[in-house]
This record gives structure tokens, sequence and C-alpha cells, in this order.
């Protein structure tokens, strides 16, 4: 065998201790850096598959098409696949309604349906059935059969009776109720005569062109929509579908920003280790440059030692991340996802194997970033060593003082023995506070926000009251005619006898109304915002909420001056204070123009501002409408929660009336099991990165030991104690603890701080007040001091086996 | 005068059967207080071990240690160190000094063990003894052999202890510098009434001692 390579392979063994504690570092580092990214592409890939399930195929839908236009536009190179489907009429049903629909087969697929039996309908009077449908209706109908709708139900141009062509159902298990009826195309053209169509279509994609994000996607949309002419009203795109199928450059950005934290602190960790071997081993370096080794083979011979323990524990971190997978999945599945459509349709994806839970792509990511870490820890390790002389190694000490002559202490005890030890090695000292302090720092930023994330208070920061009445408002939705903004007002179901049947519910103190008008303007890249009309009781919230500009309220009753909410600024970057915007407003009767400056920049609750980013005063934003401008009701209650109260006003606030109920207690579990799934994720990934730093503790305490062993039994020959000496170690290893303890609280709450301001204005965990992560700060510091004791407990013992003259006579 | 150490039928045995090897076999002796007593043997004879043993850093088989009228093995771990630190003071033959501490430190160690304080004036004058007063604040690596002997005569010296027990003292050291060492422990007894069991190969350093007890496999035979 070659000489280096015998060395090498004998090194590894000899310094057995030191490659098992980076071996197990090394572990851990490739089990988080392969965990990461494989339960995060799972988690992602799963939810792709589920809203594939669940929700269309189709990219986007244009409106009113006729079938020209739709030819020319399937003809048309952009386009991969498109599909017609037409409203035909509908009829309300006991328990929702019932539409009836003409598609062709490719818009029956852009649909995601499958035929369970029988056909497509042909014939006038032939319709497809929903299987749902049949069954809610207690119907054993099947192809051929007839069947007949409610009479009095039906409109007044739909026949009642039919027969079934066929049966047909959601292509996915798991996926939501289909209930429409599907007509064919005679009979479309017999009700509605020269039909326009709603047209589906899929996009041609060119990964290789860039085309496979959903910017790009969105961007080609809007180009095929221009090349035919068709307004930008009429467009409807599938954000789901879009995202599910399509990269996010954030998710692969979040993703790679959480790795490289993985590395620079297994880095830093095993930088730590390596450090400290190499001055263990400065002597045995010396011999090697005296017996001829070059500078080169002896750098080699560190990478080969270091890569050597890497061949073992990357693969083994590997097959341990590769298990857990699996396990962490589980458990997700288990306790992680709640019950509805789409939970349980990535459940069925899971179960189904349609989520590739393993990743050939990742295994090779995870090596080379593994490699990439031992390498950086060993670089300067590496150099150190390149600077080592042959005679100063020889003579080397590694106990040896550096200073010839020190002050000193008059007199001596346990604590100046540790102080002195201590300042003797503080380089290697830091080394080991910095590499835990940086993941205890990192524990406090996560703990800052955690613990300032209070579900109550997210959920009360969403709610003005207990529950919360809206009504449903569309803009340019023909799937949703009459829910028009400018229907809505005409006839609000916010009315007087909704507010009088919610006062006569039990429990119900009070309901309030909130007004507001909705606003297009092109700098809001042409999306249709709302303007919250606040009353005069809320006046003073809304001005103390000013962080920029001024204005005061009887300023804002002009209706000419808006606060705009601070966010705003974020999704439209252009906007800034004083900017005066041409808006366009439907007043119920017609579409107005006014030019409305930003008189200020206001920060604001989500339940404050329902959804809108402009406020004016209530009286302001009355006179924008002939009509009614009420667009939510906040409902008081005696009661945080009251299961009768929330079913009476669910009972009362249906869908089909155009409105939609709240409970308090809805967002408050939604934010309460939301917060502990992210807390849970988080403090377990810190533990694992917790676990790679202590191999570092550890080898610095247990290489300090070693080092010491013959001073240590001088110690105890000249008089000291058992417990004296377990007191020294402990209380050398209590001084990492304060020095983490110090990077941790000092320097993590300033960055916690910071965090929780950027997590505040970023919305994350409807975050408004400042907890200082107290009983989190105690239970790290007990962790630290408990695991110090332990380890320092298993030192003593270990030194403790020794006799006090075989410790004397111990040679480096 | 009275006896200080006496040393009782005390054995100690390493290894099993073939391999066994008798380090101190049924040996017994008696040290006057206040004198300068060498034991010499060639090496391998057990003297080392019986130094030890009578130090208390190692266990025997069998026998009895009695120093200043305490039998030292009937102490548990944590009483025989204290006895140790107060009554028994080492000196090694390769010093064990403490690298991070300085001559200073080094000697008032034993008493900072203790919990003693520190009477600087005595420490002052120890160092007078030892002739290392100029050198209290340099660094062990920085003195020669002999005064790092000198260093650990000071540290043996500084809790005014029973007995002190050298292990090869000089064994380092050339021979101008032993005899200097040997000077220094000679003035020790003298000057403040220490007892020294020294552990020497070498007969004519022995011949310097007050009574010489001579050591083979592991029994004292004179």
């Amino acid at each position: 065998m070659h000489m280096l390579r015998r060395i090498i392979f004998a090194n590894v063994r000899y310094h057995k201790r030191k490659n098992v504690l980076t071996g197990f570092a090394m572990i851990l580092t490739t089990m988080l850096l392969f965990l990461v990214p494989s339960v995060g592409y799972d988690l992602i890939e799963g939810q792709k598959a589920a809203v594939n399930m669940v929700y269309p195929k189709w990219f986007g839908m244009f409106y009113d098409v006729t079938e020209e236009t739709a030819a020319k536009i399937e003809a048309h190179h952009m386009t991969e696949k498109c599909g017609l489907v037409a409203d035909v009429g509908g009829f309300k049903t006991e328990d929702g309604s019932c539409s009836f629909i003409y598609t062709d087969r490719n818009g029956f697929d852009l649909y995601n349906m499958k035929v369970v039996s029988g056909k497509f309908p042909e014939a006038e009077n032939e319709i497809m059935v929903a299987e749902d449908m049949l069954k809610a209706m207690g119907s054993t109908a099947g192809p051929g059969d007839s069947i007949e709708f409610c009479e009095q139900a039906a409109a007044e141009n739909i026949p009642t009776r039919f027969t079934v062509s066929g049966i047909y159902a959601p292509a996915a298990e798991g996926a939501g109720k289909a209930d429409a009826c599907l007509v064919s195309k005679a009979f479309l053209e017999k009700v509605k005569g020269d039909a326009a169509y709603n047209l589906l279509f899929r996009l041609n994609m060119d990964p290789g062109n860039g085309e496979d994000n959903t910017d790009r996607i969105k961007q080609n949309i809007k180009l095929l929509a221009d090349t035919f002419g068709i307004k930008e009203k009429d467009i409807l795109i599938n954000e789901s579908y879009i995202w599910a199928n399509y990269e996010d450059p954030t998710i692969k950005m979040t993703i790679i920003v959480i790795m490289t934290v993985i590395v620079l602190i297994g880095a830093v960790t095993l930088y730590g280790i390596y450090y400290i071997s190499v001055g263990e081993r400065i002597r045995e370096i010396g011999k090697l440059k005296a017996v001829g080794a070059t500078t080169g083979q002896l750098k080699k011979m560190l990478l080969g030692e270091g890569m050597l323990t890497a061949a073992l524990a990357i693969p083994l971190g590997l097959v341990i991340g590769t298990l857990f997978v699996r396990v962490i999945l589980e458990l997700i599945m288990k306790v992680g996802l709640k019950d509805g459509v789409l939970d349980n349709a990535i459940r069925a994806a899971f179960s189904a194997g349609e989520v590739t839970m393993y990743r050939p792509l990742l295994y090779i990511i995870t090596v080379v970033a593994s490699l990439i870490t031992v390498l950086l820890s060993l670089l300067r390790p590496m150099k150190t060593l390149a600077g080592i002389s042959e005679t100063e190694a020889m003579r080397y000490s590694e106990s040896t003082a550096k200073k010839a002559y020190k002050k000193g202490f008059k007199s001596l005890s346990v604590f100046k023995l540790t102080l002195v030890h201590l300042v003797e090695n503080k380089r290697k000292n830091l080394i080991t506070i910095i590499s835990m302090g940086l993941t205890a720092l990192l524990f406090m930023v996560a703990a800052t926000v955690f613990s300032s994330s209070d579900p109550v208070e997210a959920a009360n920061e969403g709610f003005m009251g207990e529950y919360e009445v809206k009504a449903v408002i569309a803009h340019n939705d023909e799937s949703r005619p009459e829910r028009e903004w400018r229907l809505v007002q005409r006839n609000d179901p916010l009315n007087e006898e909704l507010k009088r049947e919610l006062m006569n519910i039990s429990g119900i103190q009070r309901v309030e109304e909130v007004h507001g008008q909705f606003a297009k303007c092109e700098r809001f890249d042409g999306d249709m915002l709302g303007i919250s009309g606040v009353s005069e009781e809320y006046a003073d919230v809304l001005i103390k909420g000013i962080r920029e500009g001024h204005v005061t309220y009887e300023e804002l009753k002009s209706g000419d001056k808006v606060i705009a909410e601070k966010n705003m600024l974020v999704w439209y970057p252009g906007l800034k204070l004083g900017d005066v915007l041409d808006v366009e407003i439907d007043n119920g009767d017609e579409i107005i123009s006014k030019k409305i400056e930003i008189a200020a920049i206001g920060d604001y609750s989500l339940g404050f501002a329902h959804n809108k980013y402009l406020f004016m005063a209530e009286e302001a934003v009355d006179r924008l409408s002939n009509y009614s401008t009420v667009t939510d009701l906040n409902v008081y209650a005696d009661e945080k929660y009251d299961p009768e109260t929330e079913s009476a006003i669910k009972a009362l606030c249906k869908e089909e009336a155009g409105l939609r109920a709240y409970a308090w207690q809805d967002e408050y579990e939604q934010w309460k099991y939301g917060i502990s799934v992210v807390r849970a994720g988080s403090y377990a990934f810190l533990a694992v990165l917790g676990a790679i730093c202590i191999m570092n503790i550890i080898n610095t305490m247990v290489s300090s030991v070693n080092s010491r062993r013959k001073e240590f039994g001088i110690l105890r020959a000249v008089g000291m104690s058992e417990g004296q000496l377990f007191r020294m170690m402990f209380a050398e290893s209590l001084f990492y603890t304060v020095g983490i303890v110090l990077i941790a609280v000092g320097l993590g709450s300033f960055v916690g701080y910071l965090a929780f301001l950027w997590a505040r204005d970023a919305g994350v965990f409807n975050l408004r007040k400042f907890i200082f992560p107290g009983n989190e700060m105690i239970l790290m510091i007990a962790v630290l001091i408990a695991l110090q004791f332990v380890i320092t407990l298993v030192l003593n013992r270990s030194l403790g086996k020794e006799s006090v003259i075989d410790r004397v006579r111990f040679n480096n | 005068m009275s006896t200080i150490v006496e040393v009782k039928d005390l054995v100690k045995y390493y290894g099993k059967g073939e391999n066994i090897v008798k380090a101190v076999d049924h040996t017994s002796l008696k040290v006057e207080r206040g004198t300068f007593t060498a034991v010499v043997g060639r090496s391998g004879s057990g003297k080392s071990t019986l130094l030890q043993l009578m130090g208390g850093l190692d266990r025997p088989d069998s026998g009895e240690v009695i120093i200043d009228g305490t039998s030292i093995y009937t102490l548990n771990s944590n009483d025989l160190t204290v006895f140790r630190r107060r009554k028994i003071g080492f000196i090694f033959q390769d010093y064990n000094l403490i690298p991070s501490l300085n001559v200073w430190e080094n000697v008032v160690l034993p008493l900072g063990l203790d919990g003693r304080k520190t009477d600087e004036k005595e420490i002052e004058k120890i160092l007078d003894e030892i002739g290392l007063s100029d050198k209290k604040h340099a660094m062990p690596d920085t003195l020669s052999g002999g005064q790092k002997q000198r260093v650990a005569i000071g540290r043996a010296l500084a809790s005014y202890p029973s007995v002190i027990l050298a292990d090869e003292p000089t064994g380092n050291l050339d021979s101008r510098t032993e005899l200097e060492v040997l000077a220094v422990l000679k003035r020790c007894v003298a000057d403040f009434n220490s007892t020294i069991v020294m552990i020497t190969h070498n007969e004519t350093i022995a011949q310097m001692a007050d009574a010489v007890m001579v050591i083979e496999d592991g029994k004292v035979v004179r």
C-alpha cells in the first residue's frame, strides 16, 4: 500500500475518539442536509399531487369566446390543449344548486373528470350526471334510464325530464364533489342559440427556455390574450394549479438558505474538532516532517483522514436520513394534516405512491454539500499544519505556556485554577463557544418568534369580534355574475333584516357594520383594491396606526385622501407617500373616475383592515356609492366561542345567500395548529443542529482532559480531592455555557428582535406583541448545564478508573 | 527521636500466575522524625512502588503504612487525599510542575487546594531557601532542570508536611545540579525540621543521607 494511504488508515484508527466525534457530526450534518430538502420537496410534491387531484388542470380561461376564436387559439403554437365550456343554466335544490353545463371532451378532461359509465351526451335530451349528485338524490338511475328533476325548481326553458347518457365523477379519489349535469351540444344550441363559450387551455411549456416557472406562465397567458384581443377582465388564471405544477423560485431559495446554515454550522463544528486535533498532533507532525514528509503530503494526510471519515459517515447519514424521511412524513400525515379535502388528497397522494419520496439528485446534492462542509472545516487546519516547522514541532509541548513570566495569583483555589486553564486555552475555547453559540443564537431567534406568536393574539389580530359575516363579492368573475360588486351594492345581503336576525340569536351582543368600496388603478397592476370606510368610533385607532405622513380624520372625510396600509407598498413597490392615484370606482350605477392622494402610511391589524389596503372616513366611502357600502359585519358575542351561536350564525349566513360567516374560534384553532406544527418542526431541526455542535463540546472537553491527564494526576498527588477535580472540570465546562448563553442571549435577543420585527411586518403568525422567550432561554441554559454535567461526570469517572500514580506517569 | 513513618508487612504484587511481579514483598521499615533517609535499590527493585504506597498514591494488597500516628489505608479516598495534602509532600523525578502556573503559584498550590490562606512571608522564606526568590513569576518551561526541581521542593515544603517523599529527585539532573538539589534538601531538613525519604539508585548520593536502607526484590534487606 502507498505509504501516505497507510499513514491515513493508521491515523484514523489511532485517533479513534476524534474521528468518532467528527463522524457523528458528519452523520448528523448529512442527515439534516438530506432531510430538509427531501421532506420539503416531498410535502410540496404531495401538495401539488393533491392540487392536481382536486383542482382542474387548465392554466387559464378566456370568457366570452366564439367558436371561431376558440379554434384559432387551439391552433396557436402557444397552446397545448383547449376545451370549451358553456353555462346553460341551472336550478336551486334543497341542498344547494345544480347547474347544466356544456363541455366538450377536452374541457371535461381539463376539469379533471372521468366517465364512470355510459357515454357523453349527444341527443338533445341526454345528460351526463355526476355520481355524487345521483347519490344525493337517492337515485339509482344508470345509462339509458330517464331522470326527472323537481318540476317547480326547474328554470323556464329547461325541461325536467332527461335520459341519462352516462355517469361521471372526479378523476381522482379524495377530490371534491361534482354536482353539475353535462348536456349535449345540441341542447346548448337549442337553449342558447349561438352561444359564447368559455375557453379552457393549457400552454406549451419550454423548460429549456425558462418557461416552466409560475411568473412566465402568467405572462404567456396575458400574451396569448393580447394576441386574440381578449380583454383583461375576461381572463381567469388557475393560480393553484399553476403553483402546484410549476416551480416557484422562492421555495428553492428557502431550501438553499436552510442548507447553507447547516453547512456553516457543520463546518464550524468540524473545524473546531480538527483545529484541536492539529494542536494535539504537532509533535507527531514534526516527526513526520523530520523523516521527510512534505507539507503537501501532510495536507493530503489530514484531508485524507477527513475524507476517509466522511466516506464512512456520509453514507450512514444518508441511510438514517432516508429512514427518517418516511418517519417524518408519516408523522406529518398522522398529526400534521387535518381533515380537509386538500389534506385528504395529500394523504391519498402519498399512499398511492404519487410522491417521489427519494430523489437521486438530492442524494447527490447532499453528498456534495457534506463534502464541501468537511472540506471547509479542513482548510484552516491544513494551512496551520503547513506552517509548522520541524524543530518547533519536535520541541512543542501542548501544555507549554506561551509566556515566560506571568504575574499570577498570590494564593490559589479551585476556581482560580479553572480561570488559569481557561485563559491558557482561550482560542480553543472560543471556537467551541462560537460553534455552539451559533446554534443557540438560532434557537433564541426561533424562540423569540414562537414565544411572540400566541394563537389567541393571532386570532384576535384577524377578528374584531367573535364572528365575522362577509358579503361574497366578485370582480369580473363571469362564473358568479350575481356576486359582482355593482349588484351586491344594489342588493346588499348585509342588510338591516340580517342584522336583526343576527341580534335575535342568543348570546349576540352587538353587530357592527364595516363599510367599504373597491378601486381599480393602473398603479395596482389592474387589481381591484378595497377601500375601508372607518367609522368615527374607530377614528383614534386609524390615526394612531399612522407610521408615515400626517392626515386627520376630518381630512379623510373629504374622500380625496387615503391612508395606505404599509403592506400595500410591499405588493405594489412603485407606490409611495404623497402619490396621487387615478382610480376607477363603481358607484353601483356607473364607473366614476377619481383622484385620491396617499396622505399617510399606516399599520393596521387584519381584523381592522378586513382585507382592504386603503382607508378613508366612513362617510367618504358612503359617498362613493349610490347604494350600500356594507361589506362586512363584526359580530360581538357574550362568549368567545359557543357552538350553538356559531351554528345559528352559519345557518343564517349561507353561501347561496351571498354570505360567508367566520368564527374567531376557527381562526384560533387554525393558528394554534399551524403554530404548533411549525414550532415542533423548527425545534426538531434546531435540536439536531445542537447535537452536531455538542460533538464539538465533547471533543473540546475530552481533548482537554486527555491532554491534562498528567496534570490532573499531579494535582491529585499534591492534594486535590476527587470532588475538587470534578468541580474544577465542571466549572471549566460551565464557562462554555456562560459563553454560549452570552452569545445566545446577547446577540440572540437582538437578532431575535429583528426577526420578530421582520415576521411582524411580513404577517408571519399575525405577530403584534414582542415577548422575550424567557422560559425557552431557561430551558436552553438548563439543558446546556445538564449536558455539561453529564459530560463532566462521564469524563471524571473515566479518570477515576486510573490510580493517581498512573495519571502522574501518563505521558502525552 | 520519634518514629514518623512506619511501614508494616507491606505487600503489592502486579500480574498473576507466572507473570506475577512482587514489587513490594512483606516489607517493614521505620523512619525517624527530622531525618533524611535514603532508600537505595536497583532499577525494578520496587523502591518507587514502596514510596508511592508510603505516600498513599496507590493501595497495597496488604500491610499498613502509619504516618504521624495515622494508618493511612484505613482512610477513605477523600480523607486520604486531605491527609496527603496536609501531611505528605512529594518530589518527583520529572518535577511534575503545573505548566500553566508560575513558580509562586506552583509552590502555593497545595495550600490553595487545602483552602488555607497563603502566608506570603513563609512562602518568600521557602523561595529564599531554594534560591528562586527572583524567579517567582517565571513559568516552569523557562527554568532549568535544577530550578524546576527546586520549585518541586518548595511545593513539597509549603504545607509543612510531616514527611516529604522524594522519588529519584536528581535522576534527570547533571552531577553539578544533582549536588545543588541535594544540598537544598539537606538544608530543608535542618532549617524546617523536615523528614525526607528519598528513593535513589545511586549509592553515592544515598551516602549523603542520615540513614540508608537498601531494597532488593521488594524487600528492605538492610
